[in-house]
């Protein structure tokens, strides 16, 4: 048995931010910005979102698309990278709110995180412990990049995506998946914040007010000066892994099917830079055009970016009953990953409260 | 390949990288200066000096080199192509 995606939904912040509002606070400009990226602006999530709302969001309309209710997904598989706490999962919360059942993880593989998730969605669907499951990829890097540093902060927007599994005949659905990891590159893309280590530092924890307590029981003793904890990024080791990457990815993808790459009919990149997208394209010989990019108005999303890009591509008639679809995607880890569908028309069903297909 | 055959091809990388007129992509070019070559692109001549050359350029080279004629030089060396 496969699974197939049966329907998709999205939650993104309200609030957006161009890069002419970057241009006040740093020394940068949009033109600067966009010529390297390709981005113009992205959404941050204000005070009153957070990666739970968003994901619920995206759950909701999923559903709703495929005529279906919370009671009917029996697994749910959230990636994140900035999950809004440390625990519980969030995809707990996510399955309590929406009603659903069955077993419910979080999982963090960097920007490949949708990737991995519908890896194993897909594989705790083969072995029966799930009919139905939500794939949810969401991030609020806006909220662990520093605002100081021009090279990074402008490169990263907040919002989720879902996607519906459930099972299909082999041969249909997701054909293929692939992942790998390199964590001697662990270093290149690195946010130290938010962990274990770095809560030791807060009041209360052993490094900070409750610092008495490791004067005596030394083992309890804890250093955390000097972590900086927001996103630091080599982005030149990164630029060149990644558009190498693609490349290997996509002819691993197409070979184990005994495919050639230019029988794919939309590509679906991670959405990190549209010069990595161009890059890639170039060193496969495959046109542009067959890349679906929306960097330019959300910038990039990390988990959330494949499944975003996959939403808008389906909603807008990008795709076609047959495509042949592959989802390409690196990060933080280092991570990759590629996933090759078959897609079924009525992936993107309409939903009831957007009038019809939901356009 | 002599220097000359070399210098040709890091041209044309160049101008498939950059929007230079030909007659700019001299040795004594500065890449970022007088070619606007920015950092990305930086990246992506040195992967494609690599195919064509089937040569190394690890990023630590990429720092040192400033010209078009810098470029020649680290191909040429890599190649031991003597002048």
């Amino acid at each position: 048995m496969s699974a197939a995606i049966v329907s998709l939904g999205r939650g993104i912040p309200r609030h957006i931010l161009h890069n002419r509002q970057l241009e006040e606070l740093l020394d940068t400009t949009h033109l600067w910005i966009k010529e390297r990226t390709g981005i113009a602006e992205r959404r941050v999530a204000g005070p009153d979102e957070d990666n739970l709302s968003l994901s619920l969001e995206a759950c909701r309309q999923a559903l709703r698309r495929a005529g279906m209710k919370g009671g009917d997904i029996g697994l749910i598989v959230v990636a994140s990278a900035t999950p809004d706490r440390l625990v519980p999962a969030m995809a707990c919360t996510i399955q309590g709110e929406l009603g659903a059942r069955g077993p419910a993880l979080d999982l963090n593989a960097g920007c490949s995180g949708f990737l991995y998730a519908l890896a194993v969605a897909k594989g705790f669907l083969a072995e029966g412990l799930a009919e139905r499951a939500l794939v949810v990829g969401t991030e609020t890097l806006t909220r662990i990049v520093d605002w100081r540093d021009r090279a990074t902060c402008v490169l990263f927007g907040d919002g989720a995506a879902a996607a519906l599994l459930a099972g299909c005949p082999e041969g249909e659905g997701i054909l293929r998946v692939v992942l790998g990891a390199e964590g001697r590159g662990d270093g290149l893309i690195h946010a130290a914040g938010g962990g274990a280590r770095m809560m030791a530092s807060l009041r209360g924890g052993l490094a900070g007010e409750a610092g008495a307590f490791a004067e005596a029981i030394p083992f309890l003793g804890m250093e955390c000066d000097g972590i900086y904890p927001f996103v630091r990024m080599q982005g030149r080791k990164v630029f060149r892994f990644a558009v190498e990457t693609m490349c290997a990815t996509l002819r691993e993808l197409c070979a184990a099917e005994s495919l050639s790459p230019r029988e794919v009919d939309l590509v679906v990149p991670h959405q990190a830079n549209s010069r990595i997208v161009e890059a890639a394209a170039e060193r496969m010989g495959l046109p542009l055009q067959r890349f679906y990019l929306n960097i330019e108005r959300y910038g990039n999303t990390s988990s959330a970016s494949i499944p975003l890009a996959l939403e808008e591509a389906a909603r807008r008639n990008a795709l076609r009953e047959g495509d042949l679809v592959a989802l390409l995607g690196f990060g933080a880890g280092l991570t990759w990953g590629g996933a090759l569908l078959r897609w079924a028309d009525g992936c993107d069903g309409g939903d009831p409260e957007e009038g019809g297909r939901g356009r | 390949m002599d220097r000359t055959e070399v210098f040709e091809k890091v041209k044309g990388i160049l101008l498939s990288k950059v929007a230079a007129a030909p007659d700019a992509v001299t040795p004594e070019a500065r890449l970022k200066e007088d070619l606007e070559v920015d950092s990305l692109d930086m990246v992506e001549m040195a992967m494609a000096l690599e195919d064509q050359f089937s040569i190394s350029v690890p990023d630590d080279a990429i720092a040192v080199i400033l010209t078009v004629g810098d470029v020649v030089d680290f191909v040429c060396e890599c190649l031991s192509v003597r002048d």
